[in-house]
């Protein structure tokens, strides 16, 4: 469990398209270096040193990949480094290709750290909170499938078992196949959307005034958080939209201050920031009697 | 089991590429070209690289690349150079682009279906740079070949030009409307 994901869901969801919005706007190589390591780094702390380095490895070799396939693809650039079959291999190919890779892999990090901590429950949630009946609608349709997949499981055995599929043509056979999901479908559809008419006719739930319980909380600390993130995105987004990097023929210079990247750097590492700040206090306020 | 495939994935593309014949070039090695001295009994053409659709068009140009096109829109002055048998318009290119230092990037025959090479950038412009319609045209003797730059062989006194072209070829001298091939 991660102290990050107790926040709101929807600042969860605006803080990783803030990350790599601006990843991308920007194409940075300085910028683009944060994001891979402060999506790195919370991914350790979600997963553990353990399995997270496993991960790490294998999508090194996904960033070598890239980084070594991008500048044999593009010869563009003013600096030629050596030719390769008569063709450039330039310093400015090279460092798009690792800038290039280093977002491919960042992106990757963050939307499976973010996936890991953005569970259905959550998703539940946001959706209840747009609209009661979208959420029930929603959660029944995340109940079917997974329904539908057991039940037939279940009759394949049965079936299976007792010699139904004991037949020598093969029309007659994916016949027998097809029937046994079309009963299945019924059977599940009924379990999933029957029931909650049922529930229906009987009077359950016809009262107009309807209260839902939330769980989770929009709070103050998740609206504060929330607007500055969105005016970070707006201010960045502009900015670099003027002043995106550019790599050919020639690496454009940057007018970015340090102030920038400090702040910047605050936003891709807060996650691992607030993680280690939390597990510090927790060991702080552990009893020493 | 996908990040197996992947990573046989990642061996199989190295080997690959090591295989196939990987020649490396260091840059003073590739830039050293040999051009034949011109004798009064040998066979010349001549080349011209010019890029003056593009001062005309400088709204249309992708931003940053103002400083790298040429004021008065000449890449490469009309130059004589020895015509050696065989050689097709991208030969004379690539030799005289080799000698001046000119950058030129280009797809391989191979890569596209029309079994030419096609010029993509030379000095850092490069097609689709000044709108969706730019790109490089060449020219032998005044009319634009409908065949691929590797393709055309040249004769004795062919006078070859480059263009580039904000228009798929409507802002050039000579460009005939009919033919809906684009060369080179």
């Amino acid at each position: 469990m991660s102290a990050f994901s107790n926040f709101h869901p929807i600042l969860l969801l605006v803080y990783v398209t803030v990350v790599v919005v601006t990843m991308f706007s920007s194409f940075h190589p300085i910028i683009v270096a944060l994001a891979l390591i402060g999506g790195i780094l919370y991914f350790f702390i979600l997963h553990g040193i353990r399995t997270a380095s496993k991960d790490v490895v294998y999508y090194f070799f996904v960033f070598l990949l890239i980084a070594v396939a991008y500048p044999s693809y593009v010869h563009n650039g003013f600096t030629p480094l050596f030719f390769l079959n008569d063709h450039a291999v330039t310093l400015e190919a090279v460092t798009k290709g690792l800038v290039l890779a280093g977002a491919v892999v960042a992106t990757c990090f963050w939307t499976k750290s973010y996936f890991e901590i953005f569970t259905t429950n959550k998703v539940l949630a946001v959706l209840t909170r747009v609209s009661a009946n979208l959420g029930i609608l929603v959660s029944m349709l995340w109940r079917f499938i997974p329904l539908f997949k057991t039940k037939w499981h279940e009759k394949q055995m049965a079936q299976r078992g007792i010699g139904y599929y004991k037949v020598n043509s093969r029309v007659e056979k994916f016949r027998r196949a097809f029937a046994l999901w079309r009963q299945t479908l019924v059977q599940t559809a009924e379990l999933v959307f029957v029931k909650p008419d049922v529930m229906k006719a009987r009077g359950y739930g016809m009262t107009k005034a309807r209260t839902q319980y939330r769980v989770m909380r929009f709070t103050k600390r998740d609206g504060i958080l929330t607007i500055g993130l969105v005016l970070f995105l707006l201010y960045y987004i502009g900015y670099f939209s003027q002043h995106q990097t550019q790599y050919y023929p020639e690496i454009s210079e940057q007018t970015l201050g340090a102030g920038h990247y400090v702040i910047i750097g605050l936003l891709m590492f807060y996650p691992f920031i607030y993680e280690a700040k939390e597990s510090v206090k927790w060991r702080y306020l552990q009893s020493k009697i | 089991m996908k990040k197996d495939l992947l990573v046989v994935a990642f061996i199989l593309f190295i080997v690959g590429w090591l295989v196939t014949g990987t020649k490396i070039q260091s840059v003073e090695e590739y830039y050293l070209t040999h051009i034949d001295e011109i004798t009064e009994d040998s066979e010349t053409v001549t080349l011209e690289i010019r890029s003056d659709t593009v001062l005309d068009a400088m709204d249309k140009l992708k931003p940053g690349l103002e400083k790298y096109v040429e004021p008065d829109g000449e890449i490469l002055k009309k130059t004589e150079y020895v015509l050696r048998s065989g050689d097709t318009a991208f030969d004379l290119l690539d030799r005289a682009t080799r000698h001046h230092r000119i950058p030129v990037e280009y797809q391989g025959a191979d890569y596209n279906i029309y079994n030419s090479i096609y010029v993509q950038g030379i000095n850092y412009l490069y097609e689709f740079n000044c709108g969706p319609l730019s790109g490089w045209m060449y020219k032998v003797n005044g009319e634009f070949p409908s065949r691929g730059v590797s393709q055309y062989e040249l004769q004795d006194g062919d006078e070859v030009e480059f263009h580039y072209t904000c228009d798929v070829g409507r802002d050039l001298v000579g460009y005939i409307r009919q033919s809906k091939k684009v060369g080179n």
